[in-house]
């Protein structure tokens, strides 16, 4: 029965994360002063990318055909890992769902992501497949910070184990450090969402045309795909274990959370819609300071005991 | 007159064989042929010239010679306060000196004066002049697999039926870049097609880690040879429709400039209104062209948001190009002696109407865009060109206003209606991103004064002279129009019955591309495409339709009633067989 939750868990989500796309979308047109498209326009380019076939180029090996797939697999398997449907109750399950496994994981992705991209040969999707590895040592160092504070505080790196904590209130925000650790992750999370100002990934405008630039037709919807899902893991990842919210109806957990992800997701138009983006060697360096320099108090206000 | 303080001085340096004057500002001297690079360096430098354009031509049937023509703007150098030559006394000396077709070689003057550098690869591509001492030699317009002794603008070279041979995509030579010297630099290809290039442009940029250590650029993948379709089988009134479709963005710019020239070299005073409205539509040319170019330069750095908004502004300058001329992009309003349409004054209160949103709603979002921190810190301190640079290579427009050098044409030599209009010349020190793209918002508001002021001025008189004008073969002269991106300048060379001898159509970016490698260096990666975007280039204006598939090798010619079905309904496109 865990399983089917799961699956329904894994699905739910794949279906439900182009609808909040399309939202976004249609409210990031509202304040660019245009008509916009439809709110079920992603679905739409979906289909139509599936519908066509894949090309390939003779520069690339079997890694760039196999590659959308790992990237697929690798956000799904991260998504599960999202204690939702499944609680500390379910041993077999809960025993994978680790802020370890989820940080792999998360890494591995990005290691297809960024093969992929170099073995395309293509100079743009090269240059960017090297930024996507820099954007990945400024973000990930906040992210294990700010974990290993919660990890110290619960007792556990087990997520199903950290959210019941946090639910009956034995954990939480009175607790200083916890607290502030929370906007770090947060912060970094939407970077991993690879949204702007941080979107390096699909840069296009910029001359890195971005690691996907050789992909197309199915190859690109499945990757699409892959993205929408790991964007809602990450924001998963914080909600999991920042505001947790599950009821013992797993169906009514799902529910609430993707619910909670979708309004994220759409919130970020708020960031994403205003403003250029960065370049990597001034305005990432610079901001992702400010977001290390929060774990590392959330980090002393631990050691100090708070 | 004016001009004559120049001509004395020049002949105490080198000496001058001849001098003829063309119009009340513009005077040609010819020199002997080894002179020729002191006198453009005496008049670029000592004198306050910058140079304007250079003409070279086939004089064979006229005086058994190829010609050239420097064309300079003496208007002061610049560099400083007061640098600059009176009002009155600014004007264009032509320096030209004669080839015999026997040798072919002249000394290039490039070593002296680096802004020649174009047009004297240019001189080698069409008339096989070749420049002694010139030291980049390689092809600039034409193709790198363009047959060797083929000079496409010498009179006898090309039968109209000759079309070298298709190569196949494999069989094309490389195009050598000069790469500098040194391990671990990468090369990044920008273009032959890329994203942010609506049109093709080849830009190598030679990387060291993220900065760029030097570019090399290919252009002209799009020449269309409009110098040679205008020589002898245009006349005047065509012409000017031809000149307009230069450009898609400055158009009318280059239709005024080029009519001029046929004009000024028969001096023929078209009326006032004319002149007035002529001012008024090049001037909404620069409205939709500036916000074009601000709302690029938001979109290459990923500001969509400002971007849309600018563009919905820019909606506004079409509609006012609408009132005024009756088109949105193309007007087709020029002919020799004025123009086709005139303005009502429902129109002229309307367009008044309309120049108060613009107005108002730039003013709001550049207020925006300049409050954005993110936005300001991409622009500043990217893609600087040096004042000196600027000196040495004669570039036009906001490029060069952005580098604190106080140069346009409709100041420095006013023209048609501007000796009427006050105007301020938006000048902005600093040669980054940000200084021009400041210096386009300054000239969106003085157009929109300008417009106003017209509107105000414009007298009621007849719109059009009585086009009864007779050309006189061999007399050539020089017209320039201050495009949105700079000086547009056209030379014409009239020839008999009432056709062009010989036309040289230089856009406003010819002059911009040659410093582009200065503002290249030592910026990141990242800004390429910025740089590029910020100098507005127009790849189409420098490079001046039968249908192939290359890949079948079938070609086919679409005559004017299938494209305008096509046009019409949209259905059965006339490529279909093609594919």
């Amino acid at each position: 029965m865990d399983f089917f939750y799961l699956l329904i868990q894994l699905v739910s989500a794949i279906v439900v994360a182009p609808l909040f796309d399309g939202i976004s979308r249609k409210l990031r047109a509202k304040f660019q002063s245009r008509v916009g498209p439809s709110i079920f326009q992603t679905y739409l380019d979906l289909l139509k990318l599936l519908k066509r076939g894949r090309t390939k180029s003779h520069s690339t090996s079997y890694i760039y055909q196999i590659s959308p797939y790992l990237l697929f697999v690798s956000a799904a398997a991260m998504f599960c890992a999202l204690p939702i449907v499944y609680g500390a109750h379910s041993a077999f399950l809960s025993q994978f769902s680790d802020i370890l496994v989820l940080l792999y994981l998360g890494a591995l992705f990005r290691f297809i992501f960024i093969v992929a991209g170099i073995d395309t040969a293509n100079p743009y999707a090269g240059v960017s497949a090297s930024r996507e590895g820099t954007l990945g040592f400024y973000t990930e160092e906040v992210a294990v910070i700010c974990l290993v504070v919660v990890m110290m505080g619960a007792g556990s790196t087990n997520l199903s184990f950290i959210t019941t904590l946090i639910q009956e209130g034995h954990y939480g925000y009175a607790i200083p450090s916890f607290s502030v650790a929370a906007t770090a992750f947060l912060w970094v999370m939407y970077v991993e969402t690879g949204r702007k100002p941080y979107d390096l990934a699909e840069a296009e405008q910029e001359l890195q045309e971005g690691v996907l630039g050789e992909y197309c037709g199915k190859d690109l919807a499945i990757i699409d795909v892959a993205i929408l899902l790991k964007q809602f893991t990450m924001l998963g990842f914080f909600l999991v274990i920042f505001i947790p919210w599950r009821f013992d109806n797993p169906m009514l957990s799902l529910i609430t959370f993707l619910a909670e992800v979708g309004f994220l997701y759409v919130m970020g138009v708020f960031i994403d819609n205003f403003g250029p983006r960065f370049t990597i060697n001034n305005g990432i360096k610079r901001t992702m300071l400010f977001a290390l320099s929060i774990a590392s108090t959330s980090l002393a206000l631990y050691i100090m005991g708070i | 007159m004016k001009c004559d303080k120049f001509i004395e001085a020049l002949s105490t340096r080198v000496k001058v064989l001849e001098v003829t004057r063309q119009c009340e500002d513009q005077v040609t001297a010819l020199v002997e042929l080894n002179d020729l690079p002191e006198a453009v360096r005496f008049l670029y430098y000592d004198m306050g010239g910058y140079l304007t354009t250079m003409v070279p031509n086939d004089e064979r049937s006229i005086n058994k010679h190829y010609a050239l023509y420097y064309a300079l703007s003496m208007e002061g150098g610049k560099m400083f306060e007061g640098d600059e030559i009176a009002q009155d006394e600014k004007c264009f000396v032509t320096i030209k000196t004669l080839i015999s077709p026997d040798s072919l070689v002249f000394p290039s003057v490039t070593p002296l004066v680096p802004a020649c550098v174009w047009y004297e690869r240019e001189a080698y591509d069409m008339f096989g002049l070749v420049a002694e001492g010139l030291p980049d030699k390689r092809r600039l317009v034409l193709s790198d697999d363009w047959p060797d002794n083929l000079f496409p603008l010498r009179k006898d070279a090309m039968d109209y039926r000759y079309r070298p041979d298709m190569k196949d995509h494999y069989m094309e030579p490389e195009y050598e870049f000069l790469r500098p010297e040194g391990s671990g630099i990468i090369d990044v290809p920008l273009g032959p097609l890329h994203i942010t290039a609506d049109e093709p442009g080849h830009f190598r940029l030679f990387c060291d880690g993220d900065t760029i250590i030097d570019a090399d650029y290919r252009l002209f993948y799009q020449h269309r040879g409009m110098e040679k379709l205008a020589e002898n089988r245009m006349n005047y009134d065509q012409m000017g429709y031809l000149a307009e479709r230069v450009c898609g963005i400055c158009g009318y710019a280059h239709a005024i400039a080029c009519i001029e020239a046929a004009e000024k070299a028969i001096n023929l005073e078209i009326p006032a209104r004319a002149q007035a409205i002529r001012v008024i539509c090049s001037e909404i040319e620069r409205l939709h062209s500036h916000l074009l170019n601000i709302g690029l330069a938001c979109e290459v750095t990923g500001n969509y948001n400002a971007f849309m908004h600018i563009f919905r502004i820019r909606e506004y300058s079409m509609k006012l190009a609408e009132l005024v001329t009756g088109g949105r992009k193309t007007y087709g309003n020029v002919v020799m002696g004025g123009l086709r349409r005139d303005i009502t004054g429902v129109e002229i209160k309307e367009s008044l109407r309309i120049l108060h949103i613009i107005e108002t709603q730039v003013d709001e979002v550049w207020d925006a865009v300049m409050d954005d921190k993110r936005q300001m810190s991409r622009w500043k301190g990217v893609g600087i060109l040096d004042k000196q640079v600027a000196r040495d290579f004669s570039p036009v427009g906001p490029n060069i206003r952005g580098s604190g050098i106080k140069r346009d044409t409709r100041y420095d030599h006013p023209y048609d209606f501007f000796k009427q209009i006050q105007f301020d010349v938006a000048v902005v020190e600093g040669g980054d991103v940000f200084a021009r793209e400041m210096v386009r918002y300054m000239e969106l508001k003085s157009s929109v004064s300008i417009i106003r002021q017209c509107f105000e001025l414009m007298p009621q008189t007849a719109i059009i002279v009585d086009p009864t004008f007779h050309v006189k073969p061999e007399n050539y002269a020089l017209a320039y129009v201050e495009a949105p991106r700079g000086e547009n300048v056209h030379w014409i060379m009239q020839g008999s019955a009432q056709k062009v001898f010989r036309w040289r159509c230089r856009a406003a970016t010819y002059n911009n591309w040659p410093s582009l490698r200065f503002q290249f260096r030592g910026n990141n990666l990242a800004d390429a495409a910025l740089i590029v975007c910020s100098l507005d280039p127009c790849y189409s204006c420098t490079e001046r339709v039968t249908v192939v598939d290359i890949k079948s090798k079938k070609s086919k010619i679409l005559t004017h009633s299938d494209l305008k079905n096509f046009a019409r309904t949209q259905k059965e496109s006339p490529l279909k067989d093609l594919r």
